[in-house]
C-alpha cells in the first residue's frame, strides 16, 4: 500500500500543507479531510507544498478542484509550491497552471498572500 | 380417530351393561336372599365378580383415555401435578358430600353390624344402590388417583421404574383375581396372600419415585402442600367414616381388595409427597433460578446462531437480561458509534439532536452512545440518568471495562460525600424518584474482536441489587450478544461486498461495450486500439467516429476520466454520447469539437472530476491528421525513423466551463506519409513503474514505437503493451488504466 501523509504548518495567516508519498484515489481522502478542516475553521489561505510528493493521480488532482471554488469565494486561495518536475508535468499537461498559481518556492507563495492581504 | 371414538363407546357400553347386570343380580339377591342368605351359589358369586371386573376395567380405561387425551403436549406426566392435586381435592370433597347426602336421604342404607357376615346383611335396598354408587364415584376416584400416581412415578423414569410399577399393579391384580368368587368372611387363600405381599413390597419400591417434585415452581409447591393433606384426609374419611370400605366388600370382596390396595398406596404416596414437598421447599427458589438461568442462556445462545438481524439481537439481549435479573429490573442497550474520519463532523452535529443519545465524546476522540433498545424504563429516564452519570459511558468507551455502582445515592462518583453520617441522612431523605428509580446499576460493554459494540445497562431500584451471579450472567449475555452482533455485521459486509462485486461486473460489461467493437475502414490507414482497466471498472476511453461519406474522414478520440470506479464509468458513457453526436457537427476542426464537448460535459461533471482528451480527425484523401489536445498526454508521431511528441497547450475538459478553455486550446495539422505512425495513449503507459519506482516515461514509449514502425498498427500496439508489461514485471506496477491506440498510414493496394 502506497503511503501518504499530509501535515499542516502555519506561517502568519497562511497555512502550508506538506504532502508526501503517493496521492491517489485512496489516499486523496486524507488530503480532502485536511483541507476541509482548514476551510471549516476559516483558514482559507492555503499553500500545498509538493516537495516530497512522489506520485499524483487524477483523483488527487480532483481534490484541489473540489475545494478551489469554495476557498476563493471565501476570499482565500490554494497555491502550489515546490513541485518536482515529474509532478509539474502532470499539472501542466492538464492545464492546471491556468487555474492555479504555482511557485517554485514556498516563500514566494507566502509573500503573494501577504501582498493581496495588504 | 374413528377407532378411538368407537373404543370409548364400546367401553361405555361394557360399563353400563355389566353394571346393570350386576345391580340386578344384587337387587334380586336382596329380595330372594333375605331368607336364604347362605344358599347363594358359587356360580352367582363368580358372575358377580366377573361383572365387577368388567366394570372396574371399563372405568379404568375410560379415565385413562380421558386423562391421556387431555395431556399437555411434550410431557410424559400427562398432568400438571399442582392441577391434579387441585382437581383431586375438589373431587374428593364432592364425592364425600354426595355420598353423605345419599346416606342422609335414604338412611339407613348401610349394613347390619351385628350380622356375622355383614356384607350379606344390607339394612335396606338403598344399601345395595349405595354400594354401586360408591364403586362408580369413589372407586373411579381411586382409579384416577392410581393413573395420576403412575404418570408421576414414571416422570423422569429410570431403567426399572416402569417395570416396577407394572409389577406392582400386576401382582395387585393377580391377588384380586385369585380371590374371585369369595365373599366377605372367607379366608384369603395362600395364592392371594403371596401375590398381595409381593404387591405390597413393590409399593414400597414405588413410593419414593418423586423426581417430579423438583422442577415444579415454588408457589405451586406451597399450594400443593395444602392440597395434598386434603386428599389424604378425604380418602381416609371416605373409607372409614363413611364406611365405604364395607360397600366395596358388598360389591365384590375381591375388588374391594384391589381398591383398598390402591387406596393404601395412594395415601402412602401422597404422604411421602407431602414430606418431600416440605423438604424441597426451601431450596426450590434457588433451583428455579438456576433452571431459568440455564433456560435463558440456552435460548440466548440458540438465538444468536439463528438471527442475523442486528435490531432483533438488541431487543432479545435486553429482554433476556431482564428475565435473568428479575421483573423489577430495568434494562437498556446503548449502541456505540465510533467517530470515523468521514462522519466526525456530520455525526457530532446531527447526533446531538437525537433523543436517544446518551453520551458523546466532546473531544472527538471516541464516539457516542445511542439507546437502541430498552425495557421497563423510558428514554427520558435514561437521559436524565445519563446526564448525571456520563462517567459510566466514558469509562466504557475508554477502557471497555464493566462499571458497577452499588449505591447511586451515595456514590462518590456522583459527587456524594464519603462521610458516613451524611450518607445516612441522605438515605433517609431520598425517595426513589430522586434518582429515577435507579438504586444500583451494572454496565457491561459488548466487545467483539477488541472493538466496542455497545453497552448493556441493567439497573435495579434498590441499592446493592446485584450479586456476583447476576454479574456473571449479564456478562455472559453481553459476550454472546457481542459475538452475534459481530457475526451479523460480518455477514452483512460480505453480502454487500458480493453485491458490489456483482454490480461492478455488470458495469465492466457495459463499459467494454462502450469501446469500439471493430476498426473503421479507412482508405490507406490502419488503426487499432486496446484498453485495460486497472480495476473492475476503468476511466479510460477511446473511440472512432466515421464522419464523412466513403470513409474519407474519421475521428479518433482517446480520453481519461479522473477518478476510478463506477462514477468514472458513467462519465465515460456520457462522453461517448457527446463524441458520437458532436463529431459529425464539427467535421473539420478538432478544436471546435473539443470546445463544444467541454461546454456540454462541464455542466454534468462534479467539481472534483475532469476528463483529459485528445481528438484527431484523419483526412484519408490528403493524408492529414488534425489534432487538438485537452490536457491529454501528447501524441507520439514516428516519421522516417524519428519519433517525437506533439505537445500542445490545452486544459482538461471540465476544469473550466468556457472562455479559459477556448482561449488555451490549440490545433495542429500533421502531414502523414506512407509508413508514418501515430500513437495515442493514456498516462497509464507513461506512469507505469518498475520495481525501483522508475516510470516507463516518454522516451521508452517513443523508442518502442520507433523500432516497431515497420509493423502493422495492431502489432505496434501489441509491442507497446508488451514493453510496458515487461517493464513493470518483477515488482513494478501499472497504476492506472492503460489504453493504446495506434494509427498508421500504409500503402494503398493498387487496384
Amino acid at each position: 500500500m502506497a503511503s501518504f501523509n499530509a501535515s499542516v504548518r502555519q506561517s502568519g495567516k497562511t497555512y502550508i500543507i506538506d504532502i508526501s508519498g503517493d496521492l491517489d484515489a485512496h489516499t486523496s481522502i486524507e488530503l480532502e479531510r485536511t483541507i476541509q478542516e482548514l476551510i471549516d475553521t476559516g483558514r482559507t489561505n492555503i499553500i500545498v507544498n509538493f516537495s516530497k510528493l512522489n506520485y499524483i493521480s487524477s483523483a488527487g488532482l480532483g481534490v484541489f478542484m473540489s475545494f478551489i471554488d469554495e476557498v476563493r469565494s471565501k476570499g482565500g486561495d490554494i497555491k502550489f509550491s515546490n513541485m518536482p518536475d515529474k509532478i509539474f508535468q502532470v499539472f501542466d499537461l492538464l492545464g492546471f497552471p491556468l487555474l492555479y498559481e504555482i511557485y517554485d518556492d514556498e516563500n514566494k507563495a507566502i509573500e503573494k498572500f501577504q501582498m493581496t492581504a495588504s | 380417530m374413528q377407532k378411538n371414538v368407537r373404543l370409548t363407546y364400546f367401553l361405555f357400553l361394557a360399563l353400563i351393561i355389566s353394571e346393570v347386570l350386576h345391580l340386578s343380580i344384587d337387587v334380586g339377591l336382596f329380595y330372594a336372599g333375605e331368607a336364604r342368605a347362605y344358599l347363594i351359589s358359587l356360580g352367582v358369586l363368580f358372575l358377580k365378580d366377573f361383572l365387577g371386573y368388567v366394570t372396574v376395567a371399563s372405568i379404568y380405561l375410560l379415565i385413562r383415555r380421558q386423562i391421556a387425551s387431555h395431556a399437555l403436549p411434550d410431557t410424559v406426566a400427562w398432568v400438571e401435578p399442582e392441577d391434579a392435586f387441585k382437581r383431586g381435592a375438589i373431587l374428593i370433597v364432592l364425592i364425600i358430600v354426595f355420598l353423605s347426602v345419599y346416606s342422609a336421604l335414604f338412611s339407613p342404607c348401610d349394613f347390619n353390624p351385628e350380622e356375622e357376615i355383614p356384607a350379606s346383611a344390607p339394612q335396606t335396598i338403598y344399601s345395595i344402590f349405595k354400594s354401586h354408587l360408591t364403586i362408580l364415584t369413589f372407586g373411579s376416584y381411586l382409579l384416577a388417583l392410581f393413573i395420576v400416581a403412575e404418570r408421576l412415578i414414571l416422570f423422569r423414569r429410570l431403567k426399572n421404574t416402569k417395570s416396577n410399577f407394572i409389577l406392582m399393579a400386576a401382582f395387585l391384580t393377580l391377588g384380586t383375581v385369585a380371590m374371585t368368587g369369595s365373599k366377605k368372611g372367607d379366608k384369603i387363600n395362600v395364592l392371594a396372600i403371596a401375590f398381595l405381599s409381593v404387591a405390597g413390597l413393590m409399593m414400597l419400591v414405588n413410593l419414593f419415585r418423586l423426581s417430579w417434585i423438583l422442577p415444579i415452581k415454588r408457589d405451586e409447591k406451597i399450594r400443593a402442600i395444602f392440597l395434598v393433606p386434603l386428599i389424604i384426609g378425604g380418602i381416609i374419611i371416605a373409607l372409614d367414616r363413611l364406611k365405604l370400605q364395607e360397600h366395596f366388600t358388598a360389591y365384590s370382596f375381591s375388588i374391594s381388595l384391589f381398591l383398598e390396595g390402591i387406596a393404601i398406596f395412594g395415601v402412602l404416596y401422597l404422604t411421602v409427597t407431602l414430606f418431600s414437598l416440605l423438604f424441597y421447599l426451601p431450596t426450590s427458589e434457588a433451583f428455579e433460578r438456576k433452571s431459568s438461568e440455564v433456560k435463558n442462556l440456552y435460548a440466548m445462545s440458540k438465538f444468536i446462531t439463528d438471527v442475523f438481524e442486528e435490531e432483533k439481537i438488541y431487543d432479545s439481549l435486553v429482554s433476556y437480561a431482564r428475565q435473568a435479573c428479575g421483573a423489577s429490573s430495568s434494562v437498556w442497550f446503548d449502541l456505540y458509534h465510533p467517530y470515523s474520519e468521514e462522519t466526525r463532523s456530520a455525526e457530532s452535529t446531527t447526533a446531538s439532536k437525537l433523543p436517544n443519545l446518551q453520551w458523546r465524546d466532546l473531544n472527538g476522540e471516541y464516539g457516542f452512545f445511542k439507546t437502541v433498545a430498552q425495557q421497563n424504563i423510558s428514554l427520558e429516564d435514561i437521559q436524565r440518568f445519563s446526564s448525571k452519570a456520563g462517567f459510566i459511558w466514558k469509562q466504557i468507551a475508554e477502557k471497555k471495562s464493566i462499571v458497577r455502582i452499588d449505591d447511586i445515592e451515595n456514590d462518590v462518583r456522583f459527587g456524594a460525600s464519603p462521610s458516613a453520617l451524611k450518607q445516612f441522612w441522605r438515605r433517609i431523605k431520598s425517595t426513589p424518584a430522586s434518582s429515577n428509580g435507579i438504586g444500583s446499576i451494572v454496565s457491561v460493554p459488548l466487545v467483539a474482536r477488541n472493538k466496542l459494540i455497545g453497552v448493556l445497562c441493567v439497573s435495579k431500584d434498590v441499592e446493592y441489587g446485584f450479586v456476583k451471579e447476576d454479574l456473571e450472567l449479564i456478562t455472559t449475555f453481553a459476550d454472546q450478544a457481542a459475538v452475534a452482533i459481530d457475526n451479523s455485521r460480518l455477514i452483512r459486509e460480505l453480502i454487500d461486498k458480493e453485491r458490489l462485486q456483482q454490480e461492478l461486473l455488470v458495469a465492466q460489461k457495459i463499459q467494454l461495450r462502450l469501446l469500439p467493437q471493430s476498426q473503421p475502414k479507412m482508405k490507406g490507414f490502419e488503426v487499432d486500439g486496446v484498453s485495460y482497466p486497472a480495476y473492475e471498472v476503468g476511466g479510460d476511453y477511446f473511440d472512432y467516429v466515421q464522419i464523412g461519406e466513403n470513409s474519407t474522414t474519421v475521428g479518433i478520440i482517446i480520453a481519461d476520466v479522473s477518478g476510478k470506479g463506477t462514477s468514472a464509468a458513467f462519465y465515460m458513457a456520457e462522453l461517448k454520447g457527446i463524441v458520437q453526436s458532436l463529431a459529425r457537427i464539427y467535421p473539420n476542426s478538432p478544436k471546435e469539437f473539443l470546445c463544444k464537448a467541454n461546454e456540454t460535459i462541464a455542466r454534468g461533471l462534479e467539481k472534483a472530476s475532469f476528463i483529459s482528451a485528445l481528438y484527431g480527425i484523419v483526412d484519408t484523401e490528403r493524408g492529414l491528421l488534425h489534432l487538438s489536445n485537452a490536457g491529454h498526454c501528447p501524441a507520439v508521431v514516428v516519421q522516417s525513423n524519428t519519433a517525437h511528441l506533439i505537445k500542445m497547450k490545452g486544459m482538461a475538459l471540465g476544469l473550466d466551463k468556457g472562455a479559459l478553455f477556448s482561449r488555451n486550446i490549440q490545433e495542429v495539422q500533421v502531414e502523414l506519409n506512407i509508413g508514418d505512425v501515430v500513437v495515442l495513449y493514456t498516462d497509464g503507459v507513461i506512469e507505469a513503474v518498475d520495481k525501483h519506482g522508475e516510470q516507463f516515461g516518454y522516451e521508452r514509449l517513443m523508442d518502442v514505437a520507433r523500432r516497431s514502425r515497420q509493423k502493422s498498427a495492431s502489432e505496434i500496439k501489441n509491442d507497446i503493451f508488451n514493453a510496458v508489461n515487461a517493464f513493470t514485471n518483477d515488482g513494478g506496477a501499472v497504476r492506472d488504466d492503460l489504453t493504446i491506440v495506434v494509427l498508421k498510414r500504409c500503402h494503398i493496394p493498387q487496384p
